[in-house]
């Protein structure tokens, strides 16, 4: 790690300051635009310096925005050097500082969090004690395609576990008076099963990433109104009467949808779960009860390795979760009618 | 002979046990595993904190010696976890005061069974993608100060 000359402050504070002190200076430079969110009773306040950054991140996030009174429990600073003018401060970090999963230097101990995507570039710094996070990129036009879809998803992970909300690698969709949660991994059929349900009554709580907090009474909580397709699951969606396309992003494999803006009331931001789904191309039509352990294999190990954490926190959770709701795996070789009416009773049915 | 002490780093794994399978993750190598028969046994005395042969005489006293059977299994299982970097086998004294506090809890009924370690590898490119071989010389932010 590289040191400067005479500084007394840790590699982390020393940045941290320098980039709040950037937000600062970028907010007076461009403006300020503040944005609050809620996710499940958690509200966050995004201050956006200028407008471009917002422009690029917001519309995936724009269907939890809440005005309220209350403090928020989180506030997130984010700017950019290309509309601002502001320049980054200097990094005290080596790229050799960068670590699998892109955090810098990982100091877990310690109150300050830094991650990089450094093909943009792009810094996130998470501060615990303050409950405050900053964001820098140099250009919003080069954020990376998986932030556009699913943006400040490790900050989300950092600030929400103390919370007890748990951001999952996940989909949740849910007829009255409940909800499902499907879990597996890439290409299991979570985006393929929730868009053939959102065409058959369904809400929708995300496809790829939701939040869960709760074990008596488990709930699901949106974060993200975008839904990411490829093979099968697009050709269901353009098959559907006044359906948009998808957007390409680039360094995303998928085309994504913004259903906040195609059809907003289908999102739901707090789904109560009924049981937990694994979806899979490779078995039989049908549903069936598999055991808890599959459920926690599914959920936990695309969770915690996808994201820099100890992940002991969401792993606890989950094994509490998967003893206390069933768990069924549906097989989605053919009639997607039939597996939609097999997940509507599990969501209808008795708790 | 020295005396081999067990542990589990939890900065490196994570793990839970339910209806008799545990599931271990292993941070650094981004694999995952799932462990079966009278595994997550052995796995919960050295979360406890034991020695190689007192988690032998542990599972021994609990369901048998078995002619050797079980010992032979426990070794090659303790073997196995640390070869998977899941268990952490130190020579010498415990780095905590205390050790070998608790003992299997599980469901015994059925008596020994074989451990049974399961290993996936299909997540480790979530972890093994190396950004630093994709950024150009204009990736970076401003030089440090020197």
């Amino acid at each position: 790690m590289a040191q400067r000359a005479g500084a007394l402050a840790s590699p982390h504070r020393a940045f941290w300051d320098g980039l709040t002190a950037g937000a600062r200076r970028a907010e007076e430079s461009a403006g300020t635009d503040v944005r609050q969110i809620l996710v499940g009773d958690v509200r966050l306040e995004l201050r956006f310096a200028g407008n471009s950054v917002r422009e690029a991140i917001f519309p995936a996030l724009q269907h939890l925005e809440r005005l309220g009174e209350d403090s928020p429990a989180v506030v997130i600073n984010l700017w950019d050097s290309a509309e601002t003018g502001v320049a980054p401060p200097p990094s005290p970090f080596d790229l050799s500082d960068l670590a699998s999963r892109g955090e810098m230097a990982p100091d877990p101990d310690g109150p300050i969090r830094v991650l990089c995507l450094p093909d943009a570039p792009v810094f996130m710094a998470w501060n615990r004690d303050d409950a405050e996070a900053v964001v820098w990129v140099r250009d919003s036009a080069s954020i990376p395609g998986h932030e556009l879809a699913s943006p400040l998803r490790t900050l989300l992970q950092w600030m929400l576990e103390p919370l007890g909300v748990f951001p999952v690698h996940a989909a949740s969709v849910a007829r009255e008076p409940g909800g499902v949660l499907l879990a597996g991994f890439s290409g299991a059929g979570k985006s393929t099963t929730s868009v053939a349900c959102l065409e058959r009554g369904f809400t929708f709580a995300g496809d790829d990433y939701v939040a869960l907090t709760g074990i008596d009474a488990p709930r699901a909580l949106s974060l993200y109104s975008t839904v990411k397709l490829k093979g099968h699951g697009l050709e269901l969606l353009q098959g559907v009467p006044g359906a948009p396309r998808g957007k390409p992003i680039k360094g995303v494999s998928k085309e994504v949808l913004y259903l906040g803006e195609y059809r907003p009331e289908l999102i739901r931001a707090d789904i109560p779960l009924r049981a937990i789904v694994l979806p899979s191309h490779r078995v039989a039509t049908g549903v069936r009860r598999t055991s808890p352990a599959n459920s926690l294999r599914a959920l936990a190990a695309p969770s915690i390795l996808a994201i820099p954490q100890n992940g002991h926190g969401t792993m606890r959770y989950l094994a509490a979760l998967v003893a206390a709701l069933p768990s069924y795996e549906i097989g989605l070789d053919g009639d997607l009618d039939r597996v939609a009416r097999e997940l509507a009773a599990l969501c209808e049915g008795p708790t | 002979m020295n005396t081999e002490w067990l542990s589990i780093n939890p900065r490196k794994v994570v793990h839970e046990t339910i209806d008799g399978e545990a599931i271990l993750i292993q941070l650094e190598t981004g694999a995952y595993y799932s462990l079966e028969g009278s595994g997550p046994d052995v796995l919960q005395l050295v979360d406890s904190g034991t020695t190689r042969q007192d988690a032998v005489t542990a599972l021994e006293g609990r369901y048998g010696a078995n002619g050797g059977a079980l010992a032979t299994a426990v070794e090659h299982l303790i073997d196995e976890l640390a070869a998977e970097e899941l268990i952490e086998v130190g020579v010498g004294a415990p780095d905590t005061a205390e050790a070998g506090g608790a003992g299997p809890t599980a469901d015994h009924n059925g008596g020994f069974k074989t451990p049974v370690l399961r290993k996936f590898t299909d997540l480790q490119e979530l972890l093994l993608l190396d950004p630093i071989h994709e950024i150009d010389d204009s990736g970076w932010p401003n030089a440090p100060e020197r």
